[in-house]
């Protein structure tokens, strides 16, 4: 039982650890934004873990119910977000938000 | 028993909630009305409403939120900040931001989001709280400027931002698996029985803090503050820099006293090293720059690392001493970038040169720059020196005495750094010429009333005092 959490958990850290990634090392902003919902998704999935397996079994509903509004918020984010790249590439035809980047 | 009741508690919120769904379809309507008046009905209407549930905490929805003293002493905090604010707005709006009438709409969701971020008692509602704030400012810092580097700014604060919720969250879920519960009072007593030094119970403090770290104004990231103060207007970073942090100290108030007091995990040194850290660095890179508002919005990296410190002693006097801490943080932001606002109106410059002239192009403006920045340093007899004397105070309770005499030897170098201001303000000559102009009375307003309030808080100490302890003793149980 143990080792299907520590396997979730590790996908969830790889999958925070790429997020993280994109987000730091990537110009575009659109790979930023969708490195932003890797890392909230990784929570996510670290939370249905945890109510599957872990301690949060008692309370499995509760941890399920997080991982579904985080992903909801995630969502909205991301709109905003979109909504600005789109403005900014309106204006400048090009989606790098910082030029002094690889 | 499960209960859904006492959704009256909520009435602040409510009105808050009303007033944006007024200011929304007006601006849709009647293109160039009024809605900042409407906000500040709904704000003063949601104040109300607040003051006839002080002295009382109530549990709404099952214990999804708590209306405690904390809560209502944030509150306060918060609805002011976002009052002051608005009348400060249309001195900071140019002539090419076009009809902006939707932002006070938006102004109101954030402070929405940011009081029902301080009652939130459970991580659903706490996570939800929080992005209702932070997706509300980034809509705000890209609504209230046209313009490439105002929408720039905006998207890298609020990536930076959405990568910071995502470590709350896995900090959160962290908790969560160590602990089996999702409300904070519960996860506490759950961990209490975990084991000394628990490293998992340490990874997860570390990853909420890291996660506040960027709202609570402690992360010199790469759009923030650099990017942030560049393009964003001022209006808006006031507003962040005011009830943004004061928020975000807030909540990790209440993680650090439910959740994380029963841990046997040394967690204040961990408050300690990183408050050393972000108070001298915030000052040293604070006195390299050379606009007054990125030289303020470094400074609160340094406030921030104050605020920290009382987090050494959360059982004790810690908590009260970082509620007065606070409000004078705030108090001081609020007047500083009031000022700022004022005085780019007549100069149309932020640069720390520009200010030379200042006393006698606007010596009232002058006067009130100057009692924000002494306050913001921490000298007596204005509002920061008391909020600062209580933290350093709590720092020396929980046994950290070495980090009071760090926080001493930053005031005075903030002292020498920050009153620079002050010596080009009140002595140097004037580059130029300041052409007198009328200032809009809501800036006047603003900067009177911070000028006041600063200026008056230890007069009031007092009561303040009290309903610190009141706060803390809400929140410690």
């Amino acid at each position: 039982m143990n080792a299907g959490l520590n396997l979730v958990l590790a996908a969830s850290a790889a999958l925070f650890a790429v997020g993280a990634f994109a987000v730091v090392a990537r110009r575009s902003v659109v790979l930023m934004l969708i490195g932003t919902q890797f890392m909230f998704m990784a929570g996510s999935i670290a939370f249905v873990a945890f109510a599957r397996f872990g301690f949060g079994a008692v309370n499995a509903t509760a941890g399920a119910a997080v991982a579904i509004f985080a992903g909801a918020t995630a969502v909205a984010e991301l709109a905003v977000g979109l909504a600005m790249a789109a403005l900014i590439y309106r204006e400048h035809r090009s989606l790098a938000i910082d030029a002094d980047r690889g | 028993m499960r209960t859904f009741g006492n959704l009256l508690a909520f009435s602040p919120e409510l009105w808050l909630l009303a007033g944006a769904i007024v200011i929304f379809v007006v601006a849709r309507l009647r293109p160039g009305a009024s809605t900042t008046t409407v906000a500040v009905v709904a704000l003063v209407a949601a104040f109300l409403a607040l003051a006839t549930q002080f002295k009382q905490t109530i549990t709404i929805l099952d214990g999804a939120f708590l209306l405690d003293g904390f809560a209502i002493v944030i509150d306060v905090v918060v609805l002011a900040a976002a009052v002051l604010t608005l009348l400060a707005s249309r001195a900071d709006i140019l002539p090419g931001d076009g009809h902006a009438d939707s932002v006070p709409g938006f102004l109101l969701l954030a402070t929405l989001g940011a009081m029902l971020a301080a009652s939130a008692a459970e991580m659903v509602s706490l996570f939800l709280a929080l992005e209702l704030l932070a997706i509300n400012l980034y809509v705000l810092a890209v609504l209230a400027r046209r313009g490439l580097a105002a929408t720039t700014a905006a998207l890298g604060y609020l990536v930076a931002g959405a990568a910071s919720s995502a470590l709350l969250l896995y900090g959160l879920a962290l908790v969560f698996g160590l602990t089996g519960e999702t409300r904070l009072g519960a996860s506490g007593t759950a961990m209490a029985a975990l084991g000394p030094n628990n490293p998992v119970v340490l990874l997860a403090l570390s990853l909420v803090l890291g996660g506040l770290a960027l709202r609570m104004g402690l992360l010199p990231v790469r759009w923030w503050p650099r990017g942030f103060e560049a393009g964003v207007p001022l209006r808006v970073i006031m507003f962040v820099q005011s009830a943004g942090a004061v928020i975000a100290f807030a909540v990790f108030a209440r993680l650090a006293a439910s959740t994380f007091a029963g841990s046997r995990i040394p967690s204040a040194a961990v408050f300690a090293g990183v408050a050393v850290v972000a108070m001298t660095g915030g000052n040293l890179l604070a006195v390299m720059q050379a606009s007054v508002r990125r030289l303020l919005v470094y400074a609160a990296i340094a406030q921030g690392g104050f605020a920290l410190a009382a987090f050494t002693d959360v059982k004790g006097l810690g908590l009260s001493a970082l509620l007065v801490f606070l409000v004078s943080l705030a108090l001081g932001n609020l007047g500083a970038f009031a000022a700022v606002i004022a005085y780019a109106r007549l100069v149309h410059s932020d640069a720390i040169k520009d200010l030379a002239g200042m006393s006698r192009a606007a010596p009232g403006l002058a006067f009130a720059f100057a009692v924000a920045v002494v306050s913001l340093v921490g000298l007596p007899p204005v509002a920061g020196f008391f909020g600062k004397v209580l933290v350093l105070q709590a720092a020396v309770n929980g046994g950290y005495a070495w980090l009071a005499v760090v926080g001493v030897a930053n005031i005075v170098f903030a002292a020498f750094g920050y009153l620079r201001l002050l010596k080009i303000a009140f002595v140097d000559p004037p580059i130029f010429e300041v052409a007198p102009a009328r200032l809009d009375r809501g800036i006047q307003a603003t900067v009177a009333l911070v000028s006041v309030g600063v200026v008056f808080m230890g007069l009031l100490l007092g009561p303040l005092y009290a309903a610190a302890s009141y706060g803390r003793a809400a929140l410690l149980h």
